[in-house]
């Protein structure tokens, strides 16, 4: 008979932290999605040659909207990689209790 | 000069897979071969994971399409910028603990585990050989394409093309060319022996070899385009300005005053015809043409007539006299204008971008918001991708891994954008053949400047994207025959040393089939490569992040989840092909298939799964609990 395990039993560490990670990876993927395309629809789109500003030699929508954003998320994905992501023992439990 | 570096790279390349061999011929044969034993560190498991991902579309059909569409490119590509994190971080840790866990080393093994079904594995094992097959064979055809343009003016080259021919002549493909064919059979050789040989530790090897020859590739061609083009302000400038060209062909006549045998009419020639107003039309072949010693025609060539007269202008203050051989003259078929963006100045520097085929333009708004999604998602849902991710030795290593892929792509994809929309004011009137800029770029860049021995290590690049897609994958299938078909269902008790027989044969049988359907090549290539990647995606990224993330999640809902969204994404590709008569899907709402395949096996999943019975208290208690 198929039930659940018992509510006061743990979940394991790695899990809880990976899927806390998970999530706030798809809420930057969700930022990147809504800044990128949402900038390039609002100032991308059927531009007149004669109105295009330039930054750095890019046409301003790809600066703000892909340029800007791709940095920003570069910088991101570092410092998550780096400092927020937690230091999980990706180990077998066998393994961890002294055999495989 | 480029044939020297080339056969350098190429040594190279075997003496990793050579010392490969002997480092791991001393551990376990079937997790050593398959997984290198779990030892991945941080640089290999970065490079490996982007050398994997970017295939040879990523340095040809990339390039090409930013050739001909302009600026839009960048927003097309721009889910990269988060692709690394997705990729890695969404399912890495859970991946490699789960696959440590139950000693799983392929992707249906470690989803048989998961759901303790037969039935899961035995379907996910037939997904992956067929699908990935496929996928193997457009990367083959493109690799020998690469080589064939690097190789195309070396006398050694073309004498053994025409040696081959006459050796071999009935085996070649009609429309296929001997110098295609030997190319093909070359990088076939290549890297099928040296993927049987060394397994997983070469490929991941020979994977930062060919990383690191990409980066270089690409930095030293951004920095020769940026300087011989005035920089990126005028470039851009000098883009705004330019109309969409016109696209034809033409036929070359010879006159009684030609000269005796074979008149060649070189690709990439400029002519100049006077319009019917006198005003001159300027115009650039994109192939060979030759008229025989006894023949007054040469065959159809594609054609492109420039239309921005400023463009017009530049070509001609650099060119300088432009005329054909004597007594030749050109009879220009109809020369056909883009749908979208013709007589438009800016159209290459805005989104929806010129489409010589689409009113809706390149990139409307609802394909962007699906290549953001495709990119990043798709590349997460490759089981390529997620067998690395069962191969690293600790979270240190993937933390670390994470923060440098995502600096490498980037010094990679948006430098790519820039590059080549500086090639349409360096190397213009090549847009019907686009596929030939990035090794057309690689020469131009390095003779300017004075450096011509660069264009070999440049043009390295996509040849090791090729290769490491290649070689990947090639193992991911053989896997699956031997350890999750013969080994669990045929064999068990197989012995080791017959294990490695059938491993090395299964690697060299793949690359055969692959070889072979490259010497035949279906038609619609970059189409194939979009279908198998985005059908393995919406097969296997719900399934594989649900089943790591939702203890909820089970069996039977795993099995609608990959069935639904693989089903849902062929759908819609059939209804496509019916629709329009090509190979093209049907864009729902002008959203791509994969967008609703991933929508409709997340839906499957949680709809089932709430359906039926709790999974085993066990399985739970396994992979979601302490203890």
């Amino acid at each position: 008979m198929p039930s659940a395990p018992p509510e006061n039993e743990e979940y394991d560490p790695l899990f809880v932290n990976a899927r806390r990670e998970a999530r706030w990876i798809l809420v930057a993927f969700l930022a990147c999605l809504v800044w990128t395309v949402g900038y390039s629809a609002l100032f991308g789109y059927e531009i007149d040659a004669s109105q295009l500003t330039l930054v750095l030699g890019m046409p301003s929508w790809v600066f703000w909207g892909v340029f800007i954003p791709w940095m920003s998320a570069t910088v991101f994905s570092v410092w998550f990689g780096l400092v927020y992501m937690k230091e999980d023992s990706v180990e077998s439990k066998a393994v961890q209790e002294g055999g495989e | 000069m480029a044939l020297v570096v080339f056969t350098i790279y190429t040594l190279i390349v075997f003496g990793l897979a050579g010392v490969a061999y002997f480092v791991g011929s001393k551990k376990s044969f079937a997790a050593e071969y398959f997984l290198g034993s779990r030892g991945l560190g941080m640089l290999a498991l970065a490079l490996t994971f982007g050398a994997t991902s970017a295939s040879a579309g990523s340095f040809a059909g990339f390039p090409a399409l930013i050739y001909s569409h302009g600026w839009i490119l960048a927003l097309w590509i721009a889910s990269y910028m988060i692709f690394p994190l997705c990729g890695l971080g969404l399912l890495g840790k859970r991946i490699n603990q789960l696959s440590r866990q139950t000693g799983a080393i392929t992707l249906p093994e470690l989803l048989r585990a998961r759901f303790d079904s037969r039935a899961i594995a035995m379907l996910s094992t037939g997904l992956i050989a067929v699908l990935l097959t496929v996928y193997l064979i457009p990367q083959f055809k493109l690799a020998a394409l690469i080589m064939e343009q690097m190789l195309a003016d070396i006398p050694a080259f073309q004498q053994a093309a025409s040696g081959l021919l006459q050796q071999m002549g009935g085996v070649i493909p009609g429309n296929e060319s001997p110098e295609y064919f030997l190319c093909l059979i070359v990088f076939s050789v290549l890297v099928i022996v040296y993927t049987s040989l060394g397994g997983f530790r070469a490929v991941v090897w020979t994977d930062v070899l060919q990383g690191a020859v990409m980066v270089v590739g690409v930095i030293v061609m951004l920095f020769l385009a940026l300087y011989q083009v005035g920089g990126l302000s005028k470039a851009t400038s000098q883009l705004a300005e330019m109309t969409t060209p016109n696209l034809g062909e033409v036929v070359f006549e010879a006159g009684p005053n030609r000269s005796e045998g074979d008149t060649r009419i070189p690709a990439d020639s400029w002519f100049v015809v006077s319009g019917p107003d006198e005003s001159p039309r300027l115009f650039r072949t994109n192939q060979t043409a030759i008229i025989g010693a006894q023949e007054s025609r040469s065959q159809r060539v594609p054609v492109v007539e420039i239309t921005s007269p400023g463009e017009m202008d530049a070509i001609r203050n650099a060119v300088g006299e432009m005329s054909l051989p004597v007594g030749v003259r050109p009879v220009l078929g109809e020369m056909a204008a883009y749908v979208y963006g013709a007589d438009k100045p800016g159209v290459y520097v805005s989104a929806p971008g010129p489409s010589a085929t689409s009113t809706d333009g390149f990139l409307p708004l609802g394909l962007a918001v699906s290549f953001f999604v495709f990119w990043a998602m798709s590349g997460t849902g490759q089981p390529g991708n997620m067998v690395r991710l069962m191969a690293f030795d600790s979270s240190k290593t993937l933390k670390r891994a994470i923060a440098s892929l995502s600096i490498y792509f980037s010094l990679i994809y948006f430098p790519l954008v820039i590059i080549f929309c500086c090639a349409r004011i360096l190397e213009p009137g090549m847009d019907q053949t686009p596929d030939r800029i990035m090794p057309a770029m690689a020469f131009l860049l390095t003779e300017n400047a004075g450096i011509p021995w660069m264009a070999g290590l440049i043009i390295a690049a996509p040849f090791a994207a090729a290769m490491s897609t290649v070689d990947s994958f090639m193992l991911m299938i053989s896997s699956s025959f031997v350890r999750d078909i013969y080994q669990r269902e045929i064999n068990p008790e197989a012995k080791e040393k017959t294990i490695k027989i059938l491993s090395y044969s299964c690697t060299i049988g793949i690359g055969l089939i692959a070889t072979i359907g490259a010497a035949y090549p279906p038609q619609f290539l970059q189409y194939v490569i979009v279908f198998s990647g985005g059908a393995l995606a919406s097969a296997f990224l719900g399934i594989v992040a649900l089943g790591l993330y939702w203890p909820r999640f089970t069996r039977q809902g795993a099995i609608a989840s990959m069935v639904g969204g693989f089903g849902m994404y062929l759908a819609l590709y059939i209804a496509g092909i019916i629709d329009s008569g090509s190979a093209r899907p049907y864009l729902l709402l002008g959203f791509d298939p994969l967008i609703w395949g991933f929508l409709v096996s997340l839906g499957s999943a949680y709809v089932v799964s709430l359906m039926g019975s709790p999974p085993k208290e066990s399985l739970v208690r396994q992979f979601f609990y302490k203890g």
